[in-house]
């Protein structure tokens, strides 16, 4: 070099590849951001449409579960039903013909065994289909529950709740009485409680369900571990309702000892549906 | 062009590490282990650009320095890179290249003594890690990401890297040559560019340090 002429050959060399390096790096990051980018969307909008496929298969399957029910709480009530009246009433009759002490006693116990089946099959149909919730509504529901509960003697229990419930969807009533019963439940059934209460509170469109006992306690990780041989389907299918209504379920441990259930939904997300 | 201007630049380019390791030191406990490793050659980096331009300074020669970075820095790229590969055979690959490296290194300080420029380290240095860097962009558009990239330090980080070493690697190849056969201010203005390249490269890791999150 030493020629000024070539050293500014030179400089210009120089600049000329390094700015080229440098345009070939700096378009291959912008190419890795954008392309990114655009995989990232891309894959966001698939799961978007994955979990609202999702929901309504979900929501499927509980619907077509609720009919299932209904259909068998009405055969149960309607054939079942009417055929047990049917048997009681010959039965009767029949103690007319019937000449012997011992035919008689018989048809007493027969007679007593056809009303046990009768308020049985009753007390199933009921609860397989609360007439109490469609007609009067959650509240009332509930409260029935609670009544059939505290009839048993078995634990305590109580009912509070906070806020308007008269203007609930048919579906977000019936979730909530599904899941505040298999709550209760399973507070009746694993938690050795002596005490159970319920809380519902609204808040404008904030609906708390809470569910607590004093019982035993459980993790619900420890329930995840469990084979399904073993699981029952009662939390799954809190779940599924839960997840339907877009809401949480939270099971906290209670203090000092049990558990406490919590189902928290935003109304408003439902009410322009 | 002005003097004045052209020691600005190396100044700046001196001290830029400043920003990346001060945050680095604030953000300590929350960093990655990779950020940790680059912000450990921040520190090195920032002591040996200190004291290279003391020497300078006090006219002493400051190449030798040069060694001592290309060396350690070489190490430290390579171990986040080591971290960061997804595939085993590149993480051993990464091994393999270093040892390399490290001949390259030896061979080239003992033909040319320390008192010259680091050349073919440096221009070793260069390729590797342009490779590294197109490399690991790669394994990003492969994986899933479940984030855009503006919140991954990794993405900043190797972005860093690329442009540094991708603009610098013209200069690093003719190095000896230009110190050689250019004059005087013909090689100052030239050494600007990895100062400010180093200058980019130090606001890329900043950036990168910046949008850190603890994972999960
Ligand atoms: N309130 C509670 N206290 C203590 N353990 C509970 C409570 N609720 C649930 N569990 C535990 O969680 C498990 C899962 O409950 P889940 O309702 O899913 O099934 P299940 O009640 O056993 O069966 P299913 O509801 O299908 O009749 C129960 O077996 C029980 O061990
Ligand atoms: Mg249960």
């Amino acid at each position: 070099m030493g020629q000024p002429t070539e050293e500014i050959n030179f400089l210009l060399l120089f600049l000329t590849g390094t700015l080229g390096l440098l345009f070939l790096a700096s378009t291959l990051i912008l190419f890795v951001f954008i392309n990114q980018k655009r995989m990232l969307s891309q894959r966001n909008k698939l799961q978007a449409l994955k979990s609202s496929y999702q929901q309504e298969m979900l929501k499927a399957a509980i619907d077509a579960q609720e009919k299932e029910r209904k259909r068998i709480a009405e055969d149960l009530h309607d054939e079942v039903g009417a055929v047990l009246s049917l048997a009681k009433l010959n039965a009767n009759r029949a103690n007319e013909y019937s000449a012997n002490e011992e035919g008689r006693r018989l048809n007493k116990d027969t007679i007593q065994f056809i009303d046990d089946t009768i308020n049985n099959v009753r007390r199933i149909s009921k609860d397989l289909l609360p007439p109490t919730l469609e007609e009067f509504g959650l509240i009332k529901a509930i409260d029935e529950l609670v009544a059939k509960v505290r009839a048993s003697n078995i634990v305590r229990i109580k009912f509070e709740y906070r806020g308007e419930f008269n203007n609930l969807y048919p579906e977000i009533e019936l979730a909530l009485y599904r899941i505040a019963q298999e709550l209760v439940n399973n507070a009746l059934k694993h938690a050795d409680a002596g005490e159970i209460e319920i809380y519902l509170e609204r808040n404008e469109n904030h609906l708390t369900l809470k569910v607590l006992d004093d019982g035993s306690g459980f993790k619900v990780e420890e329930i995840d571990r469990k084979s399904t041989f073993e699981k029952g389907i009662g939390l799954k299918n809190i779940h599924s309702r839960v997840s339907m209504l877009d809401g949480e379920i939270n099971y906290f441990p209670n203090l000092p000892k049990g558990t406490a259930a919590t189902v928290e939904l935003d109304l408003s997300t439902r009410i322009h549906k | 062009m002005n003097v004045d201007f052209l020691q600005l630049i190396l100044t700046t380019s001196s001290y830029s590490a400043i920003l990346p390791l001060g945050l680095g030191i604030f953000k300590w406990r929350s960093l990655s282990f990779e950020l940790k490793i680059l912000s450990a050659y921040l520190f090195l980096s920032l002591l040996t650009d200190i004291t290279t331009l003391q020497l300078a300074n006090n006219l002493i020669n400051n190449l030798p320095l040069l060694y001592v970075l290309t060396v350690l820095e070489f190490a430290l790229f390579s171990w986040v890179y080591y971290n960061i590969f997804e595939s085993f055979h590149l993480k051993k690959s990464v091994i393999v290249i270093a040892a390399l490296f490290f001949l390259v290194f030896v061979i080239s300080l003992y033909q040319n003594g320390v008192s010259s420029y680091a050349t073919a380290p440096r221009t070793v240095e260069s390729i590797v890690f342009t490779i590294y860097a197109i490399i690991y962009f790669n394994q990003i558009l492969k994986g899933n990401h479940s984030f855009g990239l503006e919140k991954d330090a990794m993405f900043w980080f190797n972005g860093g890297l690329l442009v540094y070493f991708a603009g610098s690697l013209l200069f690093f190849s003719l190095s000896s040559f230009i110190l050689e056969h250019a004059s005087l201010e013909m090689q100052r203005k030239l050494f600007t560019t990895p100062a400010i390249l180093n200058i980019v490269q130090k606001l890329l890791f900043t950036i990168a340090i910046w949008v850190s999150q603890r994972k999960k």
